[in-house]
């Protein structure tokens, strides 16, 4: 049998991948994707994602964290074309190497799928077909695009189960997924989701399903899996320690926006948006003194219910009269960071509390 | 596993069997009429009626014609007919084919005429081919197989003569030959029930998270709707077409009747004419083992086409 095409390593590079110099274009480039939803029982369309750019890098792996309904899984969908009945790409760009996929029409989009760009599912149990069994799900589609024959689709098979640490992968790979547990159906989906070796993977919460020891499992086989094929990650979490542990930059939404960016330590050490210090000071892996650990107050705003100006100032223990109305683009603030506050000054010393305790 | 499901499934229709008799038995002495009299004319003398009579064992009590009846029954006798001379098991061995076959086309035809249609509507919903394949499909529900029969008699026969419109032919070839326009009758009475639950469940297929991730994956939209969205619809699908199809087993005696052929249903029809109660009893019965194994059919293939599903 031949050695592995996922073993082989592209280029062993170091784990951690320098930001890329200014002016090379990105692996992925989104720019100003909107993407608009009718909210429950309304006509009028409501943007849930507005205006979104960010890049990848080759390599990189990019965390991208919010509460929930802040756009996330819809940013994610939009890149790949694959929109729920009912949500639509009002505007904006997604190019994947320097190719456009949003005005691109189906054949662009067919091409980049699974070789290029790919996307992980929070729940392994639906994103597996169910009357399958899930041996001929990791390579049903890699059969197509690579031109196995069925000798060598099983022996990839057997190959990617292998790899992602699954034991006894003869006997797992003839199984249906309900037969499997929540651990064995991710490991299951990521292998389906690497047979082509694609260069970007979309992390929808691929853990979020799982319990806690899986969590960790899973955590450390997309570290190592990226260390050995230096595939790009956007990883979408509401857990900021395995960003810490995955990922070179982040990226908050609040309510369909970005509202701040930068490097994971610089963000860490030092948010320069509230809602961001909000999220930190409320996980308790990064901020490890418990007495300090302190919830949002209020709830995220409802579809259609955006606040004017800038949607988290209702929350904010920052917020001025400033706030409550006027746009709030994403500010530059040098060194790939940005943040969409205006007070970006108080905030830098309200985080500055944080370090202390730190 | 499969084999001890199947095994009980079979013995439960001992009881069908038996409770299908009796209900048979009994209400068709409640029909009045003198089946020995019919048989020999309104000028008959009563002490030939009365010979007749003797002759079909009709003048015992009725239990005990029923105990006879049941006696002969369970050594494969289903008496002999009155009209016919033969037995009746005979005859119905005879005519069973037909409509077994007949059974087999509407199936057949039915997902033929079905998976294109669902197919269309379901891959835009709301969209023109939907609302097209609506319309056609309520308007098939309103329309009695009798009339359609008669229409595709009309259409086939007179306008484009291609199928022979009435009778079963001599030879197999034509035997099947002329067995298409009935089976199409069949077919167009289950489809419009069919496509709609194809429909439903591929619109729900294609809109799940599995199909999205066969997408990122890369699968070919060819893929993505046969082994992803058909596969999956099938699976409801499977049970709707199963219940329409034993809903039709009696619908046979209409179509046959109509396209003239020589199957269960028109020798029904002869029988109750002719008041030849053994026939009619035979038919019965087999109309009733028919529906059962149709049911049992439909849930094994649902259970094949289901690994979540158990069988016990
Ligand atoms: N098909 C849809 N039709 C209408 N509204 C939708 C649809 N899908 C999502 N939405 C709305 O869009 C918003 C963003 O949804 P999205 O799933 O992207 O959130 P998310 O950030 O992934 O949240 P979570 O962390 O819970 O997964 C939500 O308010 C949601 O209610
Ligand atoms: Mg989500």
């Amino acid at each position: 049998m031949r050695a592995g095409h996922l073993v082989r390593p592209r280029e062993r590079g170091p784990a951690l991948v320098p930001p890329a110099p200014s002016g090379r274009p990105g692996l992925l480039e989104v720019e100003g994707l909107t993407v608009s939803v009718s909210p429950p029982g309304e006509r009028r369309r409501v943007d849930v994602v507005s205006n979104v750019s960010f890049n990848i890098m080759a390599g990189e792996a990019v965390g991208l964290v919010g509460e929930s309904g802040s756009g996330k899984s819809l940013t994610l969908r939009a890149i790949l074309g694959l929109l729920p009945a009912g949500a639509t790409v009002k505007g904006g760009a997604v190019r994947f190497e320097g190719v456009d996929l949003l005005s691109g029409g189906k054949r662009s989009l067919q091409r980049v799928r699974g070789t290029g760009v790919t996307m992980i599912f929070q729940e392994p149990m639906t994103a597996l077909n169910p009357v399958v069994r899930v041996g001929e799900q990791i390579v049903d589609a890699a059969r197509r695009q690579l031109g196995w024959s069925r000798r060598e689709s099983s022996e990839h098979a057997l190959e990617l189960a292998r790899h992602m640490g699954i034991r006894d992968p003869d006997a797992v790979l003839s199984l249906y997924p309900h037969e499997l547990s929540g651990g064995l159906r991710q490991r299951v989906m990521i292998a389906a989701a690497l047979a082509c070796q694609p260069r970007l993977v979309l992390c929808d919460e691929p853990t979020t399903a799982l319990d806690v020891t899986i969590q960790a499992q899973i955590v450390a086989l997309l570290a190592r899996l990226r260390q050995e094929s230096q595939m790009s990650l956007l990883y979408v979490t509401h857990d900021l320690a395995v960003v810490a542990q995955l990922c070179q930059r982040l990226q908050v939404m609040y309510a369909g926006s970005i509202v701040e960016k930068g490097s994971v330590a610089e963000i860490f050490a030092s948010p320069r948006h509230p809602y961001t210090l909000g999220l930190i000071r409320a996980t308790p892996d990064v901020h490890t003194v418990v007495d300090e650990l302190t919830g949002i107050p209020g709830s995220a705003p409802h579809v259609g219910a955006r606040p004017a100006g800038c949607a988290f100032h209702p929350r904010c223990s920052l917020a001025t009269i400033e706030c409550s109305s006027g746009e709030m683009p994403l500010r530059d603030l040098g060194n790939g960071r940005a943040s969409a506050c205006i007070h970006v000054d108080a905030c830098q010393s309200a985080a500055e509390g944080l370090e202390a305790v730190r | 596993m499969l084999a001890r499901y199947v095994a009980r499934r079979l013995l439960l229709l001992v009881p069908v069997v038996f409770g299908v008799t009796l209900l048979l038995f009994f209400s068709i002495h409640l029909v009045p009429g003198d089946p020995a009299r019919s048989f020999l004319g309104d000028r008959a003398t009563p002490s030939a009626v009365a010979a007749l009579n003797k002759a079909w064992g009709l003048d015992h009590p009725i239990p005990v014609q029923y105990w006879l009846f049941l006696d002969r029954l369970v050594h494969g006798n289903l008496g002999q007919s009155l009209f016919y001379q033969s037995s009746t098991a005979g005859l119905l061995v005879g005519r069973l084919p037909v409509t077994l076959l007949l059974l087999v086309y509407g199936a057949v035809g039915s997902v033929i005429i079905s998976v294109p249609l669902a197919t269309l509507a379901a891959l835009h919903p709301g969209g023109a081919a939907d609302h097209s394949v609506r319309v056609v499909g309520t308007v098939g529900i309103g329309m009695p197989s009798f009339w359609v029969g008669t229409c595709l008699i009309i259409l086939f026969g007179l306008v484009v003569p291609v199928f022979p419109v009435g009778g079963y032919g001599e030879t197999w070839p034509s035997h099947l030959w002329s067995l298409v326009l009935p089976g199409l009758t069949i077919a167009i009475s289950v489809s419009p029930m069919l496509v709609r639950s194809l429909r439903t469940s591929l619109i729900e297929a294609l809109g799940s998270d599995y199909v999205a991730f066969a997408r990122a994956k890369g699968a070919s939209p060819s893929v993505v709707l046969t082994r992803y969205g058909l596969r999956n619809a099938a699976v409801a699908a499977v049970s709707v077409l199963g219940v329409n199809i034993g809903f039709l087993v009696g619908s046979t005696v209409v179509i046959e009747n109509v396209f003239a052929l020589p199957g269960l249903g028109s020798l029904m029809v002869q029988s109750i004419l002719d008041r030849d109660f053994p026939v009619v009893q035979g038919i019965t019965l087999v109309f009733a083992v028919l529906v059962v194994l149709v049911y049992l059919l439909t849930d094994l293939a649902y259970a094949v086409l289901d690994p979540r599903v158990r069988l016990t």
